[in-house]
């Protein structure tokens, strides 16, 4: 059941197409740009055709101003979701990667546990957040915010690291073990380097999964961060803001996404 | 056709010893869930909690008796949500892919927007969605388009970019027009990655008509388990949990199914 999910990630997907000229390393970021352009100046023409009220879609030039005039407004906001992304992120990491650990090394325990993680994966854990406030509430500890967060960001680190430690080379633990290696060794030197790239990839996959989490609490129970912001927006029909708060939680997703591959690709250069 | 040695030589087994196979095999699995079972009332023995906060297991089950007929019907409605909104993205990221694949300039200039949409949380467009589309179908079936959008986009494009440079070569030796060659080498070729998107896809759809559903709170799902918190129905909420979770196990082996039809060489060739 194990192989069932495919969420494991490969150590790096690219982007873009490998660029060979040097025209076509400038038509890698000319394109974009110009395609973003055209975008824009075809939503302006849209509105003027219509005539769309600025309710259903404000002109770019008005997103623009709620950036420019409220973006220290919306930065605090980001700023403040984005501790309950980290602690979420970082929590239910080092979970899951427990998790996985132990369903690796233990055939008891990947066999009473690893089927139900399996299942959860599949469940919308959304329905989840009634219990999770009833029993954590609005400010307990831990926060029910945290621990929506921490449940998505769980998962994919432990199938990243289950199916790191399994691909372990096994003559390089079996030459270890006949040197006489302890099995904590074994794990520290063999184990933990070479599931390393996996692990990292599963954590790229948790960032993500840790904002769908925080956000997704905030929109539907606001109190504090951006996702409650955007909910305050929409209750005033102050669309603006709600498109220029997706560009900010855009930025920063793409941040996060961009740190944690720029770190895989330093740590597993060998790979 | 190879003529696979064990499907010869494994003899036939009947229903009931199989089914007594696999529950011995899912022994740890089942004994876990019976220890969750009786620790849920071990733990009503000694505090005494207030069915608000956890309710015991009987009232669960009570609740989801005297329920059913709504569990069942709203399950359909947020089942067709689903089906709606897969149909809309997936079709929609197929062709989008289609199109990158065939236009650099296309792919150059769309694919990092892509990208950048994929990263953002679809959760954060439900409060545009609603400014555009009100709080009827309409809202669900994009809410789970989106996810399924981008997911089934991303597997076409990575299952035709990856395909055997030498079928194609063959094709095109058959002086194969590129229609054809798309239909009958590249598509079949690149089924294996399209239907992990199809697979996945499917789930995502199911998590956002969820998550859509507890926002406008008119049917489905996630209107039940709204409903039941506004209740204060404690037992309420743990039933549709357990039938969410059922469900959400359902679609996925739905989806495991429908890959296993169209890609079964692709299985076999992997396990030998």
């Amino acid at each position: 059941m194990a192989t069932d999910v495919e969420v494991v990630a490969p150590p790096s997907e690219p982007v873009a197409p490998p660029a060979r000229r040097s025209i076509d390393r400038i038509r890698r970021f000319s394109d974009p740009l110009i395609f973003g352009v055209l975008i824009t100046i075809g939503w302006q023409v849209i509105i003027q055709i219509f005539d769309f009220h600025p309710v259903v879609l404000p002109p770019p030039s008005r997103v623009w101003t709620v950036l420019s005039t409220q973006g220290d407004f919306l930065l605090e906001s980001m700023l403040d979701s984005l501790d309950t992304i980290i602690r979420g992120f970082l929590y239910g990491s080092l979970f899951g990667w427990a998790a996985g650990v132990a369903i690796t090394y233990s055939p008891i325990v990947r066999r009473a546990i690893h089927p139900i993680l399996v299942a959860l994966f599949v469940v919308p854990k959304a329905i989840f957040l009634p219990l999770l406030i009833l029993w954590w509430g609005v400010g307990g500890f831990p926060d029910h915010k945290i621990v929506v967060t921490m449940l998505l960001a769980f998962f994919p680190v432990t199938e990243n690291t289950i199916a790191g430690l399994s691909g372990v080379d096994r003559e390089m633990t079996e030459l270890s073990r006949s040197l006489g290696g302890s099995a904590l060794f074994m794990f520290r030197k063999i184990a933990l380097p070479f599931s390393l790239p996996f692990v990292l990839a599963g954590l790229r996959i948790a960032m993500t999964e840790a904002f769908i989490g925080t956000l997704f609490v905030e929109i539907l129970v606001p109190n504090e961060g951006i996702g409650s912001r955007i909910v305050d927006a929409q209750d005033v029909s102050n669309t603006q803001f709600i498109i220029a708060a997706i560009v900010v939680i855009a930025a920063f997703g793409l941040a996060a996404y961009f740190l944690l591959q720029w770190i895989e690709k330093r740590l597993t250069k060998w790979y | 056709m190879v003529l696979r040695s064990d499907s010869v030589l494994k003899k036939p087994s009947t229903w009931p010893a199989e089914l007594l196979r696999r529950l011995w095999n899912a022994k740890e699995l089942i004994l876990t869930l019976l220890a969750a079972l009786i620790g849920w009332i071990i733990i009503l023995e000694i505090q005494d909690y207030h069915p608000l906060v956890l309710p015991p297991p009987g009232a669960v089950w009570e609740y989801l008796v005297a329920e059913w007929s709504s569990l069942a019907k709203e399950t359909l409605w947020s089942f067709y949500e689903m089906l709606l909104g897969f149909a809309l993205g997936g079709s929609l990221g197929f062709a989008m892919a289609i199109a990158i694949f065939y236009s650099p300039f296309v792919h150059r200039a769309v694919y990092p927007y892509v990208f950048g949409f994929r990263v953002v949380p679809k959760v954060a467009f439900l409060p545009l969605f609603l400014v555009w589309f009100g709080i009827g179908l309409t809202v669900k079936v994009v809410m789970a388009g989106t996810a399924v959008f981008f997911l089934v986009l991303v597997q076409t494009h990575l299952g035709l970019a990856t395909v055997d440079p030498s079928l194609v070569e063959l094709g095109k030796s058959l002086k194969m027009k590129e229609s054809l060659l798309l239909r009958q080498i590249r598509i079949p070729a690149a089924l294996p990655a399209i239907m992990v998107g199809i697979k996945l896809g499917i789930t995502y759809a199911l998590t956002n008509v969820v998550v859509a559903e507890m926002v406008v709170a008119t049917n489905g799902l996630g209107f039940l388990v709204v409903r039941a918190r506004q209740q204060s129905r404690t037992d309420g909420i743990i039933a549709v949990i357990i039938v969410t979770a059922i469900v959400g196990i359902l679609v996925y082996q739905l989806g495991r199914a429908v890959e296993r039809r169209f890609t079964f060489w692709y299985f076999e060739e992997r396990t030998g």
